[in-house]
């Protein structure tokens, strides 16, 4: 763990990589929630 | 068709976004250095979590005069949205922070406003967790929108003359000049521009969602 | 107009009969207050507590002291079926003032005792006693008018007393972080006119949160 923040402290491009990827997971696990909605929405419908 | 506009326009401007700003060197700004380039993501979470909270204030006031229940899932699906992009404004601030200031967290202005802004979300989401009636919890969680949002700007005037920033400035700084390297803005305003739509996307793809749900449920009683 | 008054006039005066009669808010309040004081009282021990750091135990014992019982003017309708009969005889808004009204009255007797007690038992000094009650006032006002519109909303809801500081507190925040500041300088003596700039600020506050209440107050209260 401290060689990783000694390495992230000296190379600041990876700061603003994991950054980038911190958002990306986010936006991803929210869409994938929508989705996961609009899957029982579908199932829901289709039974009546 | 809308929606298609936004999603597709979205994924070109982030995509280039992530290019640029990885490729295209920067001036070098002491203290910073590299770390500048987080400001391509970071100011935009931090946008979009405001113009939610904006956008579900204007749709409470929307719901308020005409009841009509699309309005309160146009309010209820910003709120959401805006919590999660918040969410994610918070966590890259205080990455970032940690490497520039030292610590993850240590209440400097702007992280207090993020906060407050998080509580309000939170609250939000607790009133309407709490409220069993739809017609109730449409019309209270709007004027709790209302209330809040009236009182978050004070926040703006009182914070800093208790505690100083140590904050970067916002992009249009208090002179009201932009301070920037002209490329950097470039790409700065297409990653404003590329997530804003990318919000939008998010954000009709809710509404869709939402309203399905409603009609399922209202056909099924 | 004349109608609104004498409606707000009218429920001020009924919350103060059904208080005199059993004295429940108000004594619950003083009790509170009294069991904070002591207790912090007793963390401090022997050592003299630092003046600043009083301040803000100060608005802590208010804030939970408030958010302990001001909850329960509204509750009381819901819970005892009155809100219908008040929803027919008056003018809507008045409700709301009225019970301002008689929260503010409660709010003040129980923090200047507040205040009494920190300067008895905690030796809170105040060196700029004129300017420090000003602020003081001024912060009580805008905390109850929050309260007061935050308790009309949650005594809808299911969990009324968990619900009550988490929406409570996100919106009193700039109130409570420039009343906190100005009070901690009026107490170490600064003077009340170097500080206009948090008055107007705080005055602003009042203001637009009362109309805000006022607007929306009839939405809270349809049915």
């Amino acid at each position: 763990m401290n060689s990783l923040y000694a390495f992230l402290e000296t190379n600041d491009l990876y700061v603003v990589l994991i950054i980038t990827l911190i958002i990306w997971i986010g936006i991803v696990l929210y869409l994938n929630r929508i989705e996961k909605k609009l899957n029982d929405l579908e199932k829901k419908g289709i039974k009546e | 068709m809308a929606i298609k506009i936004f999603k597709y326009s979205s994924i070109v401007l982030v995509t280039a976004v992530i290019f640029l700003s990885f490729l295209i060197p920067i001036p070098h700004i002491p203290a910073l250095g590299d770390k500048a380039r987080v400001l391509y993501y970071h100011v935009p979470m931090s946008w979009i979590s405001v113009v939610a909270f904006f956008m579900s204030m204007v749709y409470a006031v929307k719901y308020l005069r005409t009841r009509d229940p699309q309005y309160d899932v146009k309010q209820y699906s910003a709120a959401e949205l805006g919590f999660v992009f918040c969410i994610l404004a918070t966590a890259t601030g205080s990455l970032w922070a940690k490497f520039n200031w030292g610590a993850f967290w240590n209440w400097d202005p702007r992280q207090t406003s993020i906060f407050i802004l998080l509580l309000i979300y939170g609250a939000y989401f607790v009133l309407r967790a709490s409220l069993d009636n739809y017609e109730q919890k449409a019309r209270l969680s709007s004027v709790y929108a209302i209330l809040a949002f009236v009182t978050v700007p004070f926040f703006v005037f009182i914070m800093p003359r208790v505690v100083d920033t140590l904050h970067p400035d916002p992009i249009v700084n208090s002179r009201g000049k932009i301070d920037m390297d002209p490329k950097m803005l470039y790409i700065f305003l297409t990653s404003l521009v590329g997530f804003t739509f990318l919000f939008l996307y998010m954000f009709q793809l809710k509404v869709k969602t939402e309203i399905l749900n409603l009609k399922l449920k209202n056909s099924s009683n | 107009m004349k109608l609104y008054f004498q409606n707000t006039f009218e429920i001020f005066r009924k919350e103060l009969k059904s208080e005199f009669r059993t004295k429940y808010v108000l004594n619950s309040l003083l009790m509170f207050v009294l069991i904070s004081v002591s207790i912090i009282r007793f963390a401090a021990g022997d050592e003299k507590v630092d003046n600043e750091i009083l301040t803000g135990l100060l608005w802590v014992t208010i804030f939970f002291a408030s958010v302990s019982s001001l909850a329960r003017t509204f509750i009381k309708e819901q819970d005892k079926d009155t809100s219908v009969a008040l929803k027919l005889t008056t003018v809507i808004d008045s409700v709301f003032t009225g019970k301002l009204l008689f929260n503010l009255i409660l709010s003040f007797i129980t923090s200047f005792i507040t205040l009494f007690l920190f300067a008895v038992i905690m030796n809170y000094e105040i060196k700029n006693l004129s300017g420090f009650i000003f602020f003081f006032i001024l912060g009580i006002t805008g905390l109850v008018i929050i309260l007061t519109i935050i308790a009309s909303i949650i005594s809808k809801a299911n969990n009324k007393g968990t619900l009550y500081p988490v929406l409570a507190f996100p919106v009193l925040i700039p109130l409570l972080v420039s009343i906190i500041h100005s009070t901690k300088l009026t107490a170490e003596g600064a003077e009340t006119f170097s500080l206009y700039e948090e008055v107007i600020i705080i005055l602003c506050y009042i203001v637009v949160v009362l109309t805000a209440s006022l607007m929306l107050f009839k939405f809270i209260w349809e049915d």
